[in-house]
């Protein structure tokens, strides 16, 4: 018994030892490979160069947002394609979308950080001042490959003469979307002026009781632009630090945000605004955009356009979401692009960045790849023309992106892919009458106190919306509450 | 203690080592998980000293996070506000979870006690996320149940969870909700343990139902109440979920706690340094409450809990 009961302690022991032992990582990136192993395989990868003499990396490890093609919709398939097509192993790391910043930082902060990554301008700019991310200027002025790309894309991500990513696209922006089948309802037209776009407002709110004629999540937004949406109400006005004759300003307090906040709060009084405005995220919008509750909603151009048209069509076939170009008060906001940065963790920025970036916009099969996925698996060839496949996520619906978008193509490639009209529409409506927001430069003071700012702007904008506070007091109290952190931020930006 | 007294010890746990081996060795793998995910980690809290964010650090910088931290008006507000919360809903849990054990005690029939029973402690079982989305819906200002029925009776619809003025008894609401119907399983558990006898005779001696619950019930329950108590002390600093599901920026000043601001500091700003330290000095404040409420017992029970 005493020898029974010894043997299944020490079965039991091991087996415990075997089960902590079994949860590490999956496989190891180039830059986790043990010194000698990694003298080896660049040894051997030197026979495999190409004749510019950069590396080719054996694995390459990007970490993306939910952007690029999710696991069920076959991101296997790409990965698998491109190993075929280059060789190397790339390893995708993909947190959750709406977690995908914290990820980022807790990437850099523990020194885990992958050999390429997504990033949005304003965090681009935020590693890339702060020494995370490599230089990719000199390399790009050496690529015939990337310098086809619009040199004003190019332009506008440049810090300090530095180039810290490589645009995925076009920025893109945010457009005002409608029910055109209300409208049409109403008898009315597509407003082109403020006042006929509240006339619009008001229209909708005739339509039923539980109907909403405006939604928005939230009066500014948290990432950058923060002033993206509301544009028709804000008009010239922005609730952020702007440049002002070369100075920089907190835009909260100037001028013209007094008769902002005055349209705001009589819109919202009168019932025009969604009530829920401050809860709101995007998906609660989109969902009172769809099931047909909401008349009103400003949202990103492009595959929206048909995606708020099409999610509506299927509980309401006869309804129609189109987008609506700016009221002449206004112009529409577009972000500088997204992008894909490489990271000074990497071993080999130059073979990612001629095995990665370059391939990606190789407008050939690395393009097709980067943009449409897998022939077969995410699309077919007709008669030389591109047909999407039902996607592997959801068969009722057809194959989304993989991370290129073909609307905001930045090299004039032709993929063949006729895009649907509500994108190319709506793209247009956007490009009419439209503003660059301007990111505002990263600062470790803008990185302390940013945060503290936005809450009391939201506060301030909160009440005086709700009217719970006049515009005179509110302004009066963010000031007063603001004025040391917003001054240590100008400085910081004024130097 | 003596260097006698010391072998005597140490020759008592070897021998307890040796006469119980496999034991020992049965709770070695135990042992060192505990160390490793309790205990290790705890070297953590010396980023609270340093300046660490993603791109810098950590480099030592004493006490500047503590000193920055006191002077943070969003700090002191969350710490506010989290005591407030914490201490009003330990107190109304405390008392409505009683009381409910108290009625359901009384029940006689034993099939519609397992039935509301079970309808009482289903909302423990519910994610703060559904609780959440349930009740943004009932309470929404736009064709909200609640609304719908103050605007029949001629009231304006209210935004209770945008409302500085009705947010926090919105919240105690919704946390006893879904928590005092679990809260009563000790309650009844002890309730089921006091002998019958007592009641008997209280009976014979004339006592009706409200003298036995004051001079038998709740002071045989004391105990049981007491210990609960303490041991929801220690949790007063730690409410985050609840909170962070359903405060919104219109109620930030009542609705931040400390965990909401260590997760905003902290993993979305990346000021891990400084996060670290708002988080020992929770930690601190916590250990200073269950000490207070062993404390407390002790004075009123005369032993103490820990």
């Amino acid at each position: 018994m005493k020898k029974r009961t010894k043997g299944l302690m020490l079965f039991l022991v091991v087996m415990s030892i075997f089960g902590l032992v079994a949860c590490g990582p999956k496989g190891e990136s180039t830059k986790d490979t043990p010194p000698n192993t990694q003298q080896k395989e660049t040894n051997e990868e030197k026979e495999n160069n190409s004749s510019d003499g950069v590396e080719k990396p054996s694995k390459i490890h990007i970490m993306v947002d939910g952007s690029f093609m999710l696991p069920e919709a076959g991101q296997d398939d790409i990965v698998k394609k491109y190993k075929e097509l280059t060789g190397i192993d790339l390893e995708i790391t993909q947190p959750a979308h709406n977690q995908y910043y914290e990820r980022v930082n807790l990437v850099f902060a523990t020194g885990d950080a992958p050999d390429a990554l997504a990033l949005d301008i304003a965090n681009m700019y935020k590693y890339g001042s702060n020494g995370a991310l490599y230089d990719l200027k000199p390399l790009y002025d050496q690529s015939e490959v990337l310098r086809s790309l619009d040199a004003n894309a190019i332009e506008a991500m440049l810090l300090d003469g530095k180039l810290y990513g490589m645009p995925k696209g076009d920025g893109n922006g945010s457009v005002t979307y409608i029910r055109k089948d209300w409208l049409d309802q109403l008898g009315l037209e597509v407003p082109t002026t403020y006042d006929e776009f509240l006339n619009m407002l008001r229209g909708f709110k005739t339509l039923g009781n539980e109907i909403i004629p405006y939604t928005s999540p939230g009066i500014i937004y948290d990432e950058y632009p923060t002033y993206i949406y509301n544009r028709f109400f804000f008009h010239d006005a922005i609730p952020e630090f702007i440049p002002v004759n070369g100075e920089w300003v907190d835009g909260m307090l100037e001028p013209e945000m007094i008769p902002a906040l005055e349209r705001l709060r009589d819109a919202f009084t009168e019932g025009l605004i969604d009530k829920e405005i401050i809860t709101n995220k995007t998906s609660t919008c989109r969902d009172k955009m769809t099931s047909g509750m909401a008349g009103v909603f400003n949202y990103w151009a492009g595959q929206w356009g048909k995606t708020l048209d099409d999610n509506l069509k299927a509980t309401d076939p006869t309804g129609e979401v189109v987008a609506m170009p700016a009221i002449k008060e206004t112009s529409y906001i577009e972000r500088v692009g997204f992008g894909l940065s490489v990271t000074n963790a990497s071993k080999n920025p130059e073979g990612v960045f001629k095995y990665l970036l370059e391939f990606m916009y190789d407008k050939s099969e690395g393009q097709m790849l980067f943009t449409h996925g897998v022939e077969g698996i995410h699309y077919e060839m007709k008669n030389g023309e591109l047909f999407k496949m039902p996607s592997k996520a959801n068969a009722t619906q057809a194959a989304g992106q993989v991370f290129l978008l073909t609307e905001l193509n930045l090299n004039n490639f032709d993929d063949h892919f006729k895009i649907d009209e509500r994108i190319v529409d709506s793209r247009t409506k956007l490009k009419q009458s439209v503003q660059v927001g301007i990111p505002v430069p990263p600062s470790a003071v803008l990185d302390k106190y940013g945060a503290d700012v936005q809450i009391l702007r939201k506060e301030m904008l909160v009440d005086i919306v709700y009217g719970r506070v006049s515009i005179e007091d509110g302004l009066e109290r963010y000031k007063e509450q603001s004025k040391d952190k917003v001054a240590k931020i100008l400085e910081e930006l004024n130097k | 203690m003596t260097k006698e007294q010391r072998d005597k010890q140490d020759k008592g746990l070897k021998v307890q080592i040796k006469r119980y081996t496999p034991f020992y060795i049965m709770f070695l793998p135990v042992f060192l998980l505990f160390i490793v995910i309790s205990y290790l980690p705890m070297f953590g809290v010396l980023l609270s000293f340093t300046e660490y964010t993603p791109y810098s650090g950590p480099n030592f910088i004493g006490l500047e996070n503590f000193k920055e931290l006191l002077l943070n008006s969003r700090f002191i507000s969350s710490f506010i506000n989290t005591l407030k919360l914490s201490l009003t809903n330990l107190i109304l849990g405390t008392i409505t979870a009683i009381i409910i054990a108290l009625l359901l005690n009384e029940l006689r029939q034993k099939s519609f006690k397992k039935f509301v029973q079970t309808v009482i402690y289903l909302p423990h079982f519910l994610s703060w996320i559904v609780v959440a989305s349930i009740f943004t819906i009932i309470l929404s200002p736009q064709g909200g149940a609640i609304n719908l029925i103050l605007e029949q009776f001629g009231f304006e619809p209210i935004y209770f969870l945008a409302d500085n003025k009705w947010w926090t008894p919105v919240y105690l609401f919704i946390v006893r909700w879904k928590e005092t119907g679990w809260a009563t399983i000790i309650y009844l558990a002890a309730l089921t343990g006091i002998s019958p006898e007592l009641y008997e005779a209280a009976m014979i001696d004339g006592a009706g139902r409200l003298k036995q619950v004051l001079y038998i019930t709740l002071p045989s329950l004391l105990v049981t109440i007491l210990i609960v108590f303490v041991l929801n002390l220690a949790k007063v600093m730690n409410l985050f979920e609840s909170v962070f599901v359903l405060q919104n920026d219109m109620v930030l000043n009542k609705a931040e706690v400390i965990s909401t601001y260590v997760f905003k500091v902290g993993i979305r700003q990346a000021d891990y340094g400084y996060s670290t330290a708002v988080g020992l000095f929770k930690s601190l404040v916590s250990f200073i409450f269950v000490l207070a409420g062993n404390w407390g017992s002790k004075k009123i029970k005369g032993e103490a809990l820990l």
